[in-house]
């Protein structure tokens, strides 16, 4: 039986990683590990919608370990991330990361480029499901400092959940470490963990 | 909360140019797409608090840049509404 472990991953990871290890040739058996019970119940989503078996032992509270076997039903059609089952309940935004490297979107003429990357910011504020982090890098730093009209639009989506997080480097760079304005400060290893983990990245 | 203002734009080089100068004018201005319930206007509006909006609009025509339209903003659970300001002498008085 093959163990998959999802300890740490976000939704709707764990069913994509589970739906992958079911469609491999031979698969009969997987056990998956996650760390909340929301995966379980998503997990149980997916397996009784194509008639599996499925069990699960709650390890710790936040430690489960959910045995899902196929009991002689056809193999699932391998998922991706833009292919989630639409029964699975992820709480708002969360597997989503906005990686942006820079004061201007697009390329082309720098004075549309720079508020182009405003208007996008305003609108996460409005997505329904709020990114869970957004980082900003490089010149991007601008965004996040004393005198940028993005703060108030990251202040709000701060109080709807996300986190923001300024790479410290850039800030030391650009001389703007004592002017962050808005979120906290993050280095590379900070970085590149979340963007790792993430179900969708969006990358400016 | 108080309200908020939007001012659209007939092209976007109004829009960025208007930007320019009610930051120069240290105006607390955000830059938004333009919502869909406001039909009129390029893709990129600014937004003011209440107590600038008449400032901003001074700003704009002491610079000689024309506006599409100015909308007042209200939230309304998780959306908002737009209402077109027909009338500026208001805000103009407010301010």
């Amino acid at each position: 039986m093959e163990i998959i472990d999802m300890l740490g991953k976000p939704c709707p990871i764990p069913v994509i990683e589970a739906k992958k290890a079911l469609a491999r040739p031979g698969a009969d058996s997987i056990l998956v590990k996650v760390d909340n019970f929301v995966a379980v119940q998503n997990l149980e989503k997916m397996a009784k919608g194509y008639g599996y078996g499925f069990t699960y032992a709650e390890k710790s509270p936040d430690a489960f370990d959910v045995s899902v076997s196929l009991d002689g039903k056809a193999p699932p059609v391998q998922a991706t991330a833009a292919d989630v089952p639409q029964d699975i309940q992820c709480a708002p935004g969360e597997g989503l990361v906005v990686a942006i490297g820079r004061n201007t979107m697009g390329e082309g003429a720098e004075e549309l480029g720079k508020i182009l990357i405003k208007g996008f910011v305003y609108s996460l504020t409005e997505l329904p499901a709020p990114p869970a982090y957004v980082f900003f890098f490089n010149s991007g730093a601008y965004l996040t400092t004393e005198g940028a009209n993005t703060i108030d639009d990251l202040k709000k989506l701060e109080e709807k959940g996300t986190k923001i997080f300024t790479c410290g480097t850039c800030l030391n760079y650009y001389n703007l470490q004592e002017k962050l304005a808005v979120g906290a400060v993050t280095n590379m290893f900070g970085i590149t963990e979340k963007l790792a983990a993430a179900a969708n990245v969006i990358n400016i | 909360m108080t309200a908020e203002y939007i001012i659209t734009f007939d092209n976007t080089s109004s829009a960025i140019k208007a930007e320019q100068y009610l930051l120069a004018a240290r105006l607390r201005v955000g830059v938004m797409p333009l919502p869909s319930q406001v039909r009129a206007g390029c893709g990129i509006c600014l937004r003011l608090p209440e107590e600038q909006i008449g400032a901003a609009l001074e700003v704009l025509c002491g610079n000689s840049i024309a506006d599409n339209g100015v909308y007042v903003r209200t939230a309304a659970g998780n959306t908002y509404v737009y209402g077109a300001v027909d009338d500026r002498s208001d805000l103009w008085n407010g301010n």
